[in-house]
């Protein structure tokens, strides 16, 4: 099942996160799970996010469009909650996935940004590593990559 | 030229020289080595202007050469390359100056059986050059003289058919305006003022037409990797550009308080909502428009929403909505629509027009200038003002001459925040809030300029952090800059940049099919770095030194008014400057030596 998965093109964490999806249903909650990704090992939080509303919300994270994904999303900006503390960047982006399918188009695929997209946490850092952490009250700016003018 | 010479495919292995004194017109032989080493446009431009002798003439004498490039790859079916580089000594920098259009110019020009068209002295009167494949004629402008751009090329259509592409200067060129353009089908060789040098020399028109095609090396392979490239530029990779053109950058920029504002005061406009495409379209309608020859189509018009629908809509892209918006602090978008629409109908550069106004409405508010009625905000005042640049008329006058000289006559400390780069205004990348831009702009051979160096991709992503500039953007800088000198001596448009994975190794196979040559990646990041270097040389000819591979003292002594973080220390930027001359192979002051000259087989002086 990992297997299939086939990091990188999704994060570890985002591997195991949906092989357990697959094998316990919808709700692996607060499993916690040993990976030795990397030089050293670490432990990794996995989580159902939970903006389906039906969950208490632990973590607010905005998301502001620009460019073609503003385009595609068809709205300027959501807010997202999730039942967990911590969330990573890919959480987000698979919120956004299922909230707007149309963002497939282009903009996001294998649970990460499109090569033509580039996001940024409020409007100071770049970031492309999925596993980035997002903390509540955070802003994930969502954009056309290319900024040629 | 020798009747035998066979030049390499993809090229005629010639240049048109024609002296408007004299009504001479010569074709000069450009040999497989040169052509191999400079490849076209940007850089052929830059292999020409040298061997003229230009950079340490006037660049508005009679002596001074302007020469129309085209590449290898015009008149193929690759997308986009339906382009040609107009390169000449600036009026308004008195360095090199190398402005790029897309136009049937471009193929037609080349269609004259030539790789470039030079041209020296200057014309007794008004006149229309035309180069009717072996036929050169100087003729009388007459009532040519005096219109706008517009007028100009319809009255060219209707006189001269069909068959022939024309060039024009509108009449801020005629008035020789240091930042006038030459417009080619409604889109313009923007930047630095190639139009005032063709004013300079009497020149209202060039007219082309031709019928000489040149082989391809590969015919098969060429149209194999043209379909395949037109089918990517269809793709995610140019989707903004498609979609939304250049334009949408407006909000993001603002975000990110990389958005100059009220002469670079700000990097955030407190009205930019009003400025975005979406309100534009809604309020009085969008098109989209194409350059000749390409499949993505960037060009998005916009209506007034006061004009008849008979009227065409006005080009917008990021740069006049910035210059000619929140950097005049205007909201207004009927304005600034109108404002780019008159700037488009002069003839004039609206970056270095936007720059230069904003900088007298700050010094008019600081009391270096009497002007009352130039004051930020008011669109009135930025549209007078527009009308008096394109005249000449007045305060039009001190204008038109862009605000490096504006600033050297108001004097006071009006210099410390005149906008400009060795004489070009800076573009609409906010220079402390993304640093390795700041570093593209400081070295920049034309001065202030975001086509040549492509450095805010590098601040667009994770690789700096763009609040800090530091030895590790160096290197990136001087990656997108190689990119874009192939780019814009191949030429392509650098809306394709993202269709590439591995883009000197595409640039390559390009080439290879084209010329037949067995290019490698290698040796096209060595071809860009000689082609960066004759121009830093060309600027050492004409008197460059080290103090102006700098920014204005407002972005290293101040931090951005809305934005602390965004600051940038002078001792920062010389040592990012210094590196990257070593990285670059010169000296560390950016001087080269004669040795080093002849290393890069660069040309001699005349
Ligand atoms: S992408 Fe835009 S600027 Fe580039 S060639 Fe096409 S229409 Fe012209």
């Amino acid at each position: 099942m990992l297997t299939e998965l086939r990091p990188p093109v999704a994060s570890f964490h985002q591997c195991v996160f949906r092989a357990l999806r697959t094998i316990v249903g919808q709700h692996p909650v607060g499993v916690m799970i040993l990976s030795n990704a990397g030089s050293g090992a670490t432990i990794s939080r996995l989580h159902r996010l939970a903006y389906d509303e039906q969950m208490v919300a632990q973590t607010k994270v905005d998301v502001e469009f620009y460019g073609v994904p503003r385009q595609r999303a068809g709205v300027d900006r959501v807010q997202l909650a999730f039942a967990t503390s911590s969330v990573v960047a890919a959480d987000v982006i698979e919120a956004l996935v299922r909230r707007f399918p149309t963002l497939s188009n282009g903009c996001l695929e294998n649970g990460w940004l499109h090569a033509s997209c580039a996001a940024n946490v409020d409007g100071c850092d770049f970031i492309s590593d999925p596993a980035t952490p997002l903390s509540c009250g955070q802003t994930l700016l969502v954009m056309s990559a290319d900024a040629g003018g | 030229m020798p009747n035998n010479y066979q030049p390499p495919p993809g090229y005629h292995g010639c240049y048109l020289r024609i002296d408007l004194s004299t009504g001479v017109a010569q074709r000069v032989e450009l040999t497989p080595t040169v052509l191999r080493n400079y490849l076209g446009g940007s850089g052929l431009g830059t292999y020409l202007l040298l061997r003229e002798g230009s950079a340490t003439v006037d660049p508005l004498s009679a002596a001074a050469a302007i020469a129309f490039v085209f590449s290898p790859l015009v008149g193929s079916p690759l997308t986009t390359s339906a382009k040609f580089a107009v390169v000449s000594k600036s009026p308004l920098t008195n360095r090199i100056n190398d402005s790029l259009a897309s136009s049937g110019f471009a193929i037609a020009g080349k269609q004259t059986g030539c790789d470039a068209i030079v041209l020296v002295g200057s014309a007794d009167r008004p006149a229309v050059l035309v180069v009717d494949e072996g036929d050169v004629r100087v003729e009388p402008a007459k009532e040519l003289w005096g219109s706008d751009c517009a007028a100009a090329q319809q009255s060219l259509s209707q006189q001269y058919g069909p068959g022939f592409r024309h060039a024009v200067i509108g009449p801020a060129g005629e008035r020789r305006v240091r930042y006038a353009t030459i417009s080619h089908d409604g889109r313009h060789a923007g930047r630095g003022g190639s139009g005032a040098v063709l004013g300079a020399k009497n020149i209202k028109a060039i007219v082309v037409r031709g019928t000489q095609r040149c082989r391809w090396a590969d015919p098969a392979g060429l149209t194999r990797l043209a379909k395949e490239l037109s089918s990517r530029s269809l793709g995610p990779a140019t989707a903004k550009y498609r979609e939304l053109g250049t334009a949408s950058n407006l909000l993001l920029f603002n975000r990110l308080g990389a958005l100059p504002s009220r002469n670079f005061q700000q990097g955030q406009f407190a009205d930019v909502a009003a400025l975005d495409p979406v309100v534009l379209a809604e309020k009085g309608g969008h098109a989209r428009s194409t350059c000749a020859a390409c499949t993505i189509g960037c060009e998005h018009l916009y209506s007034l929403g006061s004009s008849s629908e008979a009227e065409p809509g006005v080009r917008v892209e990021y740069e006049n909505l910035f210059a000619l918006g929140p950097l005049c602090g205007i909201s207004d978008s009927e304005v600034v629509l109108q404002a780019s629409r008159r700037c488009d109908e002069l003839g004039i550069d609206t970056i270095s027009t936007g720059g230069t106004i904003s900088f007298a409405m700050e010094c008019v508010e600081r009391g270096l200038l009497d002007l009352p009625w130039l004051t930020f905000g008011d669109g009135t005042a930025l549209l007078r003002a527009i009308d008096l640049i394109g005249q000449r008329d007045g305060v039009g006058d001190w204008l038109a001459e862009g605000s490096r000289r504006l600033a050297d006559r108001l004097g006071g400390d009006s210099a410390r925040f005149a906008p400009h780069v060795k004489g070009l205004e800076i573009p609409g990348y906010e220079p402390r809030a993304l640093q390795t831009m700041a570093l593209g702009f400081a070295v920049g051979s034309r001065g202030a300029d975001h086509n040549r160096s492509g450095a805010y991709e590098v601040d667009f992503s994770e690789r700096v952090n763009r609040y800090a500039l530091t030895s590790q953007s160096v290197p990136l800088a001087i990656e997108t800059e190689n990119a874009a000198t192939i780019m814009d001596s191949m030429i392509l448009c650098k809306f394709l940049r993202r269709v590439f994975t591995e883009f000197f190794q595409s640039a390559a196979e390009m080439l290879e099919v084209t010329t037949g040559w067995d290019v490698s990646a290698e040796e096209l990041v060595a071809t860009a770095n000689r082609i960066v270097s004759a121009k830093k040389l060309f600027n050492i000819r004409a008197g460059w030194t080290p103090q102006e591979d700098s920014l204005p003292d407002r972005f290293l002594q101040e931090p951005q008014q809305d934005n602390s973080e965004a600051r940038l220390s002078p001792e920062q930027l010389r040592v990012a400057v210094r590196l990257y001359n070593e990285l670059r192979g010169w000296n560390a002051d950016g001087s080269i030596t004669s040795g080093r000259a002849d290393n890069l087989g660069l040309p001699a002086n005349g």
